[in-house]
């Protein structure tokens, strides 16, 4: 049965702005922990979230959700190695919570559509 | 004779209409199959929702939906073969 | 939903350590002049932050944040020349607590940040969870 396909297409990217999420409020509970870097999730949107290895010694995904959370690195540190800029992680959260509104919004309105095909409009 | 050829006649289309009715009934099998797996799938994740395992909220939700769903689709269905077969019933031969 | 309660859990924990560093600075002010019994100067007081982290945890984005030990710290004391202070050592100068204002000030002002961005970043998960609930009729 296809009925929920498009639920289902929406379903990896949801778990992934869920996923975001979960990494944004760790970045921000640490952000002001010595030695901490930021984290951020990989998703290849391309290939139906299924993320590329393109070199022999990358990490397959192991985890069904086909994404990763890896460490930023960026090259700007404070004084205790700790890389998180509160402004961006706020401006990340603030946008990826639209984001899986969005698509929460994609996937009860495609059940709910049929829903109403079903109960033919009423 | 003719009336024989004619039965012959009818027989040969009951044998060529077989496998549609068959057809049906099996599509409505597995119909019924996948409502049943539907439901079984949003049971489970209840079930682990109450045993406290990490479901994602929104999992949670669409799942539970989708089986609901299945099921409203059930119900319409049996609604209209039941109404198609009252439809049957009443007309006068 | 025990997802969920795990995402307050890391803004609580970060929310929990912010207010101790934010008790441990207002003690720290507090006993910006204090000496202990024994005529040692207090030595300010400094929570250290530690990320539990689980290579697990990470990978389902769960990274909380604990204060491992509060400790003292190892900062030199203020010296201060008063030969009239009957805490004066010979030479004339007099140890305060190694409490500095302008730093602690302007931690408390850092710590309060941080508290409130946990504390919005815990409101966001809340109105995700309302909204996702209210889609759920």
């Amino acid at each position: 049965m296809e009925l929920f396909k498009g639920a289902d297409k929406v379903m990896p990217y949801l778990n992934y702005a869920w996923k975001r999420h979960r990494v944004i409020v760790s970045n921000l509970a640490n952000a002001d922990t010595p030695n901490y870097r930021t984290k951020e999730v990989a998703f290849n949107l391309e290939e139906g979230g299924q993320l590329k290895t393109t070199h022999p010694k990358h990490f397959k995904p192991t985890s069904s959700e086909n994404f990763r959370v890896f460490e930023v690195r960026k090259r700007l540190l404070g004084n205790d190695l700790n890389d998180v800029s509160l402004e961006e992680e706020m401006a990340k959260l603030n946008q990826n919570r639209i984001a899986y509104e969005v698509y929460m919004r994609f996937a009860t309105g495609s059940l709910q559509k049929l829903n109403n095909v079903i109960r033919e409009g009423r | 004779m003719e009336i024989r050829a004619v039965e012959g006649f009818l027989r040969e289309r009951e044998k060529s209409r077989k496998p549609e009715g068959g057809d049906f009934f099996q599509e409505l099998g597995k119909f019924l199959h996948w409502v049943n797996k539907e439901q079984k799938k949003s049971e489970s994740i209840k079930e682990a929702v109450l045993r406290g395992e990490e479901v994602p909220l929104h999992q949670m939700v669409v799942e539970l939906e989708k089986a609901s769903l299945a099921l409203n689709l059930l119900l319409q269905i049996r609604n209209k073969l039941l109404e198609a077969f009252q439809e049957l019933n009443r007309m006068q031969v | 939903m025990m997802e969920l309660f795990r995402t307050f859990d890391i803004s609580a924990s970060g929310m929990r350590a912010q207010r101790i560093r934010m008790n441990t600075l207002a003690s720290n002010l507090a006993n910006f002049e204090s000496y202990r019994v024994t005529g040692e100067p207090f030595r300010k007081l400094e929570p250290i932050f530690e990320a539990v982290e689980t290579p697990e945890g990470v990978q389902k984005g769960y990274v909380p944040v604990r204060v491992r030990e509060i400790r003292e710290s190892e900062e030199p004391f203020r010296l201060v020349f008063d030969p009239t202070n009957p805490r004066a050592d010979g030479e004339g100068f007099v140890r305060y607590p190694n409490v500095e204002l302008v730093k602690e000030m302007a931690d408390m002002i850092s710590a309060m940040r941080s508290y409130e961005a946990n504390l919005n970043a815990f409101r966001t998960t809340r109105e995700l969870a309302q909204r996702t609930l209210e889609l759920w009729r």
